[in-house]
């Protein structure tokens, strides 16, 4: 498939604005909180910052540690290629892409992981295994999302998935499919970046971490990679999320981007709302939250083979 | 309106399965109470022209269902003093696991069954299937009379929801009849649940085979959990 300028263009802008999202949420949540908040674009300022450091490592660490920021931001970096915006198309894209999708991401976490087991720090590892058991949970309900969009359209390729096929569907027998794997990804979407009702983004506490403290020995550029990447993870799953909403849609290219900005802020919204009012989940409930997840996309996917 | 159709009825499946998944005894009763009201409306929509009995069925069905037997239900765990949390026998991850295969089964069984006659939506009869299959879940895999109440209630619900199938056929009088039955039904369990509790302290119904006609004697008089606990917290409070 031949990347459309379109499609490129949209690439670039959410390597340009992830981090504005994380932004958004922030100073939503300042509002909720009655604070005045940090800048919209207090990330860029960070990332700056921390670009223009130096490196500090630990004499215990070895390759890996050095290695794996670079590893995450490459593979979610690649990851963000798939995903296309509405009809656009994505920049590449091939049947099957959802595996590699699954697989990026994996590997993204697999990095992160052997990097925070090889500061031999107590607390990393168990930021590591805490990381590990989520994911074991929540990659279940990614490929089960897969599935049923497979079915329901009939594609195999993500930009396939989320282009024009998913219009017709909504009003067939499919469409409550469509919204149950909708509230599947939004759960999906809390877990994997590490918000709150499965983990605290503003604190390292101890109770909280997983992803927090699994960064708490990179510094410099590598805490930048990290944050970074963070940030377009975040962009990646609000994107595939909006993405099913606006199929909704079928306009021109242009409205549906426009739409698709506003559906990106509004999502920032809802994630605030969702931190401002909830407490984080216990440690031993959050198995619970993505079995719900689990079950929604295989309920999901059951209803698509089973109306098709 | 088939796709409205499809919503409500994986709307009413989806309560199903929170009831499966809550853990208080009270939102499990309103999740019932809720999929009652769904399945109210649903048969309000697979109709194409509306008449007076068919609004009566649809508001009676609403209001018994979705007011007065939570009303009622919420009334006997407050007077009966029913501890909040549902005490399951299957837990609640499995229990939600064992209602997804459940549904599975259901829309497998659900293509093998042709039917001579074409039906409103293809989800009717799986998700009936299911519900009704739920309901009998909950039933037989939670301690507390409450949610087994609550059980019937998703029970009947499936049954309702499978009458759609036959929408041309069955007449208004039916409907409410079995209406009836369900309110007769659940004031019955409500007022044993609440003489039960008072004779006996508890409504765990895996000791119902207690059951005496006198009184049973002190020796086999167990206290309900929420005793036993404050038993203990009065024997430390008497130690300290």
């Amino acid at each position: 498939m031949t990347a459309g300028v379109s499609s490129i263009s949209f690439v670039i802008a959410g390597f340009i604005l992830a981090p504005l999202m994380i932004g958004i949420i922030n100073k939503t949540k300042a509002f909720i909180g009655g604070r005045t908040g940090a800048p919209f674009l207090q990330l860029y300022f960070d990332l700056m910052k921390l670009l223009q450091k130096g490196g500090v490592y630990s004499v215990t660490t070895g390759w890996i540690f050095r290695g794996a920021p670079s590893v995450v931001l490459a593979s979610v970096g690649v990851v963000l290629l798939l995903v296309p915006i509405t009809t656009s198309g994505a920049v590449f894209s091939f049947n099957g892409d959802i595996f590699l999708f699954a697989g990026l991401l994996a590997l993204a976490r697999l990095a992160m992981i052997l990097a925070a087991m090889d500061t031999g720090s107590a607390f990393e590892g168990m930021g590591a295994s805490r990381e590990a058991m989520i994911s074991a949970i929540s990659e279940p309900s990614l490929l089960l999302m897969w599935v049923a969009l497979a079915v329901i359209t009939g594609e195999l390729s993500i930009a396939g998935m989320l282009g024009d096929g998913l219009n017709p569907a909504w009003t067939s027998a499919s469409g409550p499919a469509i919204v149950l794997l909708l509230v599947a990804l939004f759960l999906l979407m809390l877990a994997e970046n590490a918000r709150i009702p499965v983990d605290d983004p503003t604190t390292h506490l101890e109770l909280t971490m997983i992803h927090e403290v699994m960064i708490l020995d990179h510094s410099g550029p590598d805490l930048g990679f990290l944050t970074y990447a963070a940030a377009l993870k975040l962009w990646i799953f609000a994107a595939l999320l909006v993405n099913i909403v606006l199929s909704l849609y079928a306009g021109p290219l242009w409205a549906a981007a426009l739409l698709f900005g506003v559906g990106m802020i509004a999502t920032a919204v809802v994630i605030a709302l969702v931190e401002s009012t909830m407490a984080r989940l216990r440690m031993i409930q959050v198995p619970e939250l993505l079995t719900i997840a689990v079950g929604l996309s295989a309920l999901s996917a059951a209803i698509a083979v089973g109306v098709r | 309106m088939e796709y409205l159709i499809d919503f409500m009825l994986i709307l009413a499946l989806v309560l199903g399965l929170a009831c499966l998944g809550l853990r208080r005894v009270s939102q499990c009763v309103w999740a019932a109470a809720l999929q009652g009201i769904v399945t109210g409306i649903l048969l309000l929509i697979v109709h194409d022209e509306v008449e007076i009995g068919l609004i009566v069925v649809v508001a009676s069905s609403i209001v018994v269902k979705g007011l007065l037997v939570p009303w009622f239900l919420t009334r006997t765990i407050k007077t009966g003093r029913v501890e909040v949390e549902v005490e399951p026998y299957i837990g609640f991850n499995l229990s939600l696991v064992i209602g997804g295969l459940a549904f599975g089964a259901a829309l497998w069984l659900a293509i093998a069954l042709t039917l001579p006659f074409e039906i409103e939506s293809e989800l009717i009869i799986p998700v009936s299937l299911a519900t009704a299959f739920i309901g009998l879940l909950t039933i037989v895999s939670r301690r507390k009379a409450i949610t087994q109440v609550a059980g019937f209630l998703i029970l009947e619900n499936g049954i309702f929801m499978f009458g759609l199938v036959l929408v041309a056929a069955l007449p208004t009088l039916v409907e409410m009849g079995v209406l009836l039955d369900l309110f007769a039904a659940v004031f019955v369990m409500g007022v044993t649940i609440h003489n039960i509790n008072r004779a006996f302290d508890h409504i765990d119904t895996s000791r119902l085979n207690q059951l005496h006609d006198k009184l049973p004697s002190r020796r086999w008089r167990m206290p309900r959990n929420g005793a036993r606990q404050r038993e203990a917290v009065q024997n430390d409070q008497a130690d300290s």
